[in-house]
C-alpha cells in the first residue's frame, strides 16, 4: 500500500531518536553489556520495509547521529551502519520470502559483523579488546527483532505492512 | 555507498589523529547534554519519589541519626584544625613552599557513556562554574576521575577505572609510590610494575601522591585487595579496590586547588 512520503519519513525519524534514547539510557552494569543495537535495528526495519525510500544514506545519517550522540570518535557508526544497510540491500531481493525468525539469524549475523567491525575501529582510540560486546549485543538483538517488527509493523500503518509479515 | 562510507572514513581519520573537529564536538554537546538529561530521568524520579515517600518517622530517625554524625565530624574538625594549624608550622621549618587548600564546587551526574568500555561520564558543572580540563572530581568517599572536556554548562569526566586512566599512588603506611590504571571494571584497579620485592600487602590503603601534577595529593583511591605473583610476568600482580563509589554515586565534588605560598622566598629554600 502507497504510504505518503511524508509519512514514512516522519515515522522513521521518530522511531530512529526513540531508538536513539534507549541506546544511551542509562543501564546498569550487567545489563548494559547486553543492550541490542536498537539504533541499527531501527535502521534495518526501514530498509526492510521501504527500500526505496530508505537506502545506505538513511543508515549513514543513522551512525552518525549516534556518533553525535555518543560523542567520542566521529564518523564510527556512520560508516559501520552504512556498510551494514549495504550488505542488507544486496540480499534484499531474498528477503521477502523470509520467515521473521529467519531475518532474525540474518540480524544476528549482521549486527555481529558491524559489532566486530565497531571494536575494530574502536581500536584506534584504545588499545583494549572486549570479545563480549561483540557477540552479546548480537544476541540480544536478534532476540529482540521479531518483537521489534511486530510492535511497529502494528504501530505504523497496518494495513501497509505486507511486505513485512511472513510468507508474502 | 563508496562515497558516504569515504567521507565517514575521512571524518573518522581527522577525528581520531587531529584536534580540527574540536569545536564542532562541544557545539554538538551543547544540544546533546539535554538529552542525556533526559535519559536520566526515570532514575531521577525513582529518587525523587523515594524521597518523597519517606514517613514522619522515618525522617525523624534520619534526622536524629545524621545530628549525631555532624557533632561526631565536628569534634574531629577541631582536631583537624589543631594538625592543620601544625602542619603548616612543621612545613614552615621545613621550608615547604606551598601548602594546598582545597575548595570544592558540588555537582550532579547528568549521564554516563552509553559504551560499556568507556567509562566517561557527564556532570551538570562547565565553563560558567569555572571548570577546567584536568580538574580532579571526588565522591565522598574518593577520587573518581578528572574532567576531560568542558562545555558552556557542564562537563565530561573520565573516570579512574577507564582503562586508558592511570594516576600516580602511594601507600599510606610506608609511601611506597607506583601507579594505578584502570582496567575497564568500576571494581577493580591495578597497580602497574610492581616489583616482587615491594612491600605491599592485602589491606594497604592507597592515596593519590600528587606526582604528575594532576591530582592534588593525599586523596583515597583505594585499598589493596590482592597482591599474586603471576609465573609469566616480572611484576607482581596487585588488585585495589576503588574507594569511590564510582559507578553509583550522584552527587560529586569537584575539586579546586588554591595554591597558598608561605612566606617563604626562593632564597631561604636554597
Amino acid at each position: 500500500m502507497p504510504e505518503s512520503n511524508q509519512t514514512t519519513y516522519l515515522w522513521s525519524v521518530v522511531t530512529l531518536l526513540l531508538a536513539l534514547l534507549l541506546q544511551i539510557l542509562p543501564l546498569s552494569e550487567p545489563l548494559v553489556y547486553w543492550r541490542p543495537q536498537f539504533v541499527l535495528l531501527v535502521v534495518f526495519y526501514w530498509l526492510f520495509r521501504s527500500p526505496f525510500k530508505h537506502g545506505i544514506g538513511f543508515a549513514w545519517l543513522a551512525g552518525l547521529l549516534l556518533d553525535i550522540f555518543i560523542g567520542e570518535l566521529f564518523g564510527r557508526h556512520a560508516v559501520v551502519f552504512a556498510l551494514s544497510a549495504y550488505l542488507l540491500q544486496l540480499l534484499q531481493q531474498r528477503l521477502h520470502h523470509f520467515r521473521v525468525i529467519h531475518q532474525a539469524v540474518l540480524v544476528l549475523i549482521l549486527v555481529l559483523m558491524s559489532q566486530l567491525l565497531l571494536h575494530s575501529i574502536t581500536l584506534l582510540l584504545r588499545t583494549n579488546w572486549q570479545g563480549d560486546l561483540v557477540v552479546m549485543p548480537a544476541v540480544t538483538s536478534a532476540i529482540i527483532w521479531p518483537l521489534m517488527v511486530w510492535l511497529l509493523s502494528h504501530l505504523i500503518a497496518p494495513q501497509s505492512s505486507q511486505n513485512m509479515s511472513p510468507n508474502h | 555507498m563508496l562515497l558516504l562510507a569515504l567521507v565517514a572514513l575521512l571524518l573518522l581519520l581527522i577525528d581520531s589523529y587531529t584536534r580540527w573537529l574540536q569545536p564542532t564536538r562541544y557545539w554538538l554537546a551543547e544540544v546533546t547534554t539535554p538529552i542525556y538529561w533526559l535519559t536520566n530521568l526515570p532514575t531521577r524520579l525513582g529518587e525523587m519519589s523515594d524521597e518523597s515517600m519517606v514517613g514522619r518517622i522515618a525522617l525523624e530517625d534520619e534526622n536524629e541519626h545524621l545530628r549525631t554524625e555532624l557533632l561526631v565530624l565536628k569534634g574531629r574538625m577541631q582536631r583537624m584544625a589543631e594538625l592543620a594549624a601544625e602542619n603548616v608550622r612543621l612545613r614552615n621549618l621545613l621550608n615547604a613552599t606551598e601548602l594546598l587548600q582545597d575548595s570544592v564546587l558540588v555537582s550532579e551526574l547528568i549521564g554516563v557513556s552509553p559504551d560499556p568500555t568507556r567509562h566517561t561520564i557527564l556532570i551538570n558543572r562547565g565553563e560558567d562554574n569555572g571548570v577546567f580540563v584536568g580538574q580532579p572530581l571526588l565522591d565522598a568517599d574518593g577520587l573518581m576521575g578528572q574532567v576531560i572536556e568542558v562545555y558552556s554548562s557542564s562537563s565530561k569526566v573520565l573516570l579512574i577505572s577507564d582503562s586508558s586512566h592511570a594516576l600516580p599512588v602511594q601507600t599510606l603506611r610506608n609511601g611506597v609510590r607506583s601507579i594505578a590504571e584502570g582496567l575497564g571494571d568500576f571494581k577493580q584497579l591495578t597497580l602497574r610494575h610492581v616489583s616482587p620485592t615491594t612491600d605491599i600487602k592485602v589491606g594497604d590503603q592507597l592515596v593519590s601522591s600528587g606526582l604528575g601534577d594532576r591530582y592534588p595529593v593525599g586523596y583515597p583511591v583505594g585499598t589493596v585487595t590482592s597482591v599474586n605473583r603471576v609465573s609469566s610476568s616480572a611484576y607482581l600482580k596487585v588488585l585495589l579496590e576503588p574507594s569511590a563509589r564510582i559507578d553509583r554515586s550522584r552527587h560529586l565534588l569537584l575539586l579546586f586547588s588554591t595554591v597558598e605560598t608561605l612566606g617563604v622566598s626562593d632564597n631561604a629554600r636554597e
